[in-house]
This record gives structure tokens, C-alpha cells and sequence, in this order.
């Protein structure tokens, strides 16, 4: 005869297995709302987190890519940024303005769209590793994309930019450290773009600055100030 | 009911209750912070490059910049990370380039806006690229939503 001990101590060991199973297991099935393309693919979940693992541009690109190819094969990247959200180093503005001096950053996000499902996909990489996976919009044949992996890498890019604007520090304002931006239709044209986001002192106040390089030659383009002024705030020419 | 049965019930009882125990912890714990709020949101168009840089695409909106003052109230939003999820209630109507509409939800907070809180605390400015008129339809609407 089995006792009712062994019977309660048996159920729990069970339970607790398939608790945590379950808890770390992939959903069955995505949320889907009906009315709109919006679906949840991934869900945030600091879980998956491995711990402080700062990515390059093209390293974040590698996990965007191998994603969301595997979301559909015909995907193609619109833009891939470093964010301050998610990213545990970046908490309070002013904080840590060294932050992505060395190129690496811990939370990008990447937006990926596919003609063949006519939708767009929107992924947020946190220490190498997609956390959130959402599709959203359709495909928009309008918004150019990038076909190729960024022909510079962030760590470089820093170097470029510092070299361009000696001045040239890490963010201001809203951002905190350097940003790193490789997007299509930064220059409202189709062609791809690098850019490398901080700030800059000018008697005695910062501004945010962005510094834009060709994707395609590798050349300097522009440095661009944000002021503020009559009719608002505007990114102005070179400085 | 015989001692079988009673034991079989009494395993499976057990069980579903640790399970629920276990993953509703493990869930509580991992959960990242995701607000709701109801303010005014408006729609703009040609924006351009936004306040963190990016070229603004129709998956962007705009918020208060850091500091900005609402009825003498500093707004908590404009502390908000570039890159802030928004989740919207329900869908906004957009056009995609070749005039097809669609209905989008997620946007992804990028952009300045509203430096005298003429739309009040929490307010979001929607981007519909170059559909003007997507935006003066769309007005001022009083609108719920997630941020994550």
C-alpha cells in the first residue's frame, strides 16, 4: 500500500518539474488578435537573460538576422538601433555617459519586414539574446531595406567619429552614452546609413549630436546638432 | 468512493496546485514593468529624423521632452527611455506607401514634442509618415495604452 505521504510528496516533485517546465516553455500558441496584425511572438521575460553580455553593431545584427530569417526567409532589415531601454546600465540620465565608448551596447532593437507575410517585425536584443519578438504593420514596399551586414562595426565607428568631432562625447539629454543607428532612409533616400549618436559641449551646454556615415564607402557624411529654436527642435546642419 | 480513487484525486490535486504555485512565481518574478495610461495622443506627419536620431517611420511616436512642465507638474513620461514600447488599446489606421490601409498597434517612442504641455500629462504624438491627412483625421483622441 502506498501512503497518503509518499502519495503528497510524489504529486509535489511532479508539480514543481512541470511548474518550471512550463514557465520557461514557449507558449503554444502566439496571441493573435484578429483585428489587427499585432502578435506577440516572444514575450518579455527577464528570464532569458544570461547576464551582462554588451554586442556590437554587427554582432546585434548576427542575432536579429538568424531570428528573423527563421520568422521567414524572405526578411529583410529596415533599421537596427542601440536603445537605453532594457538595458540595466542605463538607468537615469547623465549616469553613465561613457556608456558604448567601446562600441558595445546591451539592448538593440531591430525592425524586419517580410513581403511573402506582409508584415513587419519588431525585436528587442538584450545581452545578445532576443527577448521580445512582435509582429506588427504589413509590408511596405515604400521603405527601403538593407540587404547587406553593416559595412562598419560600432567599435569602429566610434573611432570614426571621434575622429571626425574631436568633441564628440556621450549622450545628452534623453540618451544615455553613445548610440549606434543602421538604418534605410536616414538620409530620406534609399540608401542605408550608419550613424553614431552622443553629444557635444558648446559653452558650456550639451547637445545631442549624431554623426552620419555612408553604409555604402564608409565616408563621413555629416554632423548634425539638435537645438532647439523658433517652431521647435530640429537636427541642424553641420557643425 | 473507493481508497484508489481517493488517492489518484488526492496525487492530482497536489499536483496542479504546486504547478500553479511554480509557475505563477517564476512568472511574478520575471515580469518586466508594463504601465497603462489614458492621455490625449495626436498624429503628425514628415517628421523626418526624431530627437533620438532615427529616421521616423510610421512605427514611431513622440512624447514630452525631460522636464516638461503640465499645470506647474513635471511629466514622469519624459523620463522615458528612447525606445520605450507603446502598446495602443486599440489600433490606429494607417496607410503603408502605395495607399493600402492597415491597422497598426505597437509604436516605438523616438521623437520630442509638445514643449508647453498643450496636450496634457502622458500625451503621445503618433507619426504617420507622409500621410498628412492621416494625421489631421485622427485629431486628438483620448486614447489608452501600455508602455512596456
Amino acid at each position: 500500500m502506498i501512503s497518503k505521504r509518499r502519495i503528497i510528496l510524489s504529486a509535489i516533485v511532479v508539480g514543481v518539474i512541470v511548474g518550471v517546465l512550463a514557465s520557461y516553455a514557449p507558449p503554444l500558441s502566439a496571441r493573435k488578435d484578429i483585428a489587427s496584425n499585432f502578435v506577440v511572438l516572444k514575450e518579455k521575460s527577464s528570464a532569458q537573460s544570461p547576464g551582462a553580455k554588451p554586442y556590437t553593431l554587427y554582432q546585434a545584427w548576427e542575432v536579429a538576422q538568424d531570428f528573423a530569417l527563421k520568422w521567414s526567409g524572405d526578411a529583410a532589415l529596415i533599421s537596427l538601433n542601440s536603445v537605453d531601454v532594457d538595458d540595466p546600465d542605463a538607468v537615469g540620465a547623465g549616469t553613465n555617459e561613457g556608456l558604448g565608448m567601446d562600441g558595445r551596447r546591451r539592448s538593440w532593437q531591430a525592425v524586419l519586414t517580410s513581403p511573402r507575410l506582409n508584415k513587419q517585425l519588431f525585436l528587442q536584443i538584450v545581452d545578445g539574446q532576443v527577448i521580445e519578438a512582435i509582429e506588427d504593420g504589413i509590408h511596405d514596399p515604400g521603405i527601403p531595406t538593407i540587404a547587406e551586414k553593416p559595412s562598419i562595426d560600432s567599435p569602429e565607428l566610434i573611432r570614426l567619429a571621434q575622429l571626425n568631432r574631436p568633441g564628440f562625447r556621450g549622450g545628452a539629454g534623453r540618451a544615455i552614452g553613445y548610440h549606434f543607428i543602421f538604418e534605410s532612409g536616414g538620409t530620406g533616400t534609399a540608401e542605408p546609413t550608419l550613424k553614431v549618436v552622443g553629444s557635444r559641449q558648446v559653452s558650456g551646454q550639451q547637445y545631442p549630436v549624431m554623426i552620419v556615415f555612408s553604409h555604402k564607402t564608409g565616408q563621413f557624411i555629416r554632423a548634425q546638432q539638435y537645438e532647439s529654436g523658433q517652431g521647435g527642435a530640429k537636427w541642424t546642419t553641420d557643425f | 468512493m473507493d481508497d484508489r480513487l481517493l488517492k489518484i484525486l488526492l496525487f492530482l490535486g497536489v499536483c496542479v496546485f504546486t504547478v500553479s504555485v511554480v509557475y505563477m512565481a517564476v512568472h511574478v518574478r520575471d515580469a518586466y514593468a508594463a504601465t497603462h495610461y489614458n492621455a490625449t495622443t495626436t498624429a503628425y506627419a514628415f517628421g523626418g529624423t526624431g530627437a533620438a536620431g532615427v529616421w521616423l517611420q510610421q512605427y514611431h511616436v513622440a512624447n514630452h521632452p525631460p522636464g516638461t512642465l503640465c499645470n506647474g507638474q513635471t511629466d514622469p513620461s519624459g523620463t522615458w527611455a528612447w525606445g520605450t514600447r507603446i502598446v495602443m488599446d486599440g489600433d490606429v489606421l494607417q496607410h503603408a506607401s502605395n495607399n493600402n490601409s492597415y491597422y497598426r498597434r505597437t509604436f516605438y517612442l523616438y521623437d520630442n514634442g509638445d514643449v508647453y504641455c498643450e496636450k496634457g500629462m502622458y500625451w503621445l504624438d503618433v507619426h504617420m509618415g507622409r500621410y498628412k491627412t492621416d494625421a489631421v483625421q485622427y485629431g486628438n483622441q483620448w486614447r489608452g495604452y501600455t508602455r512596456y
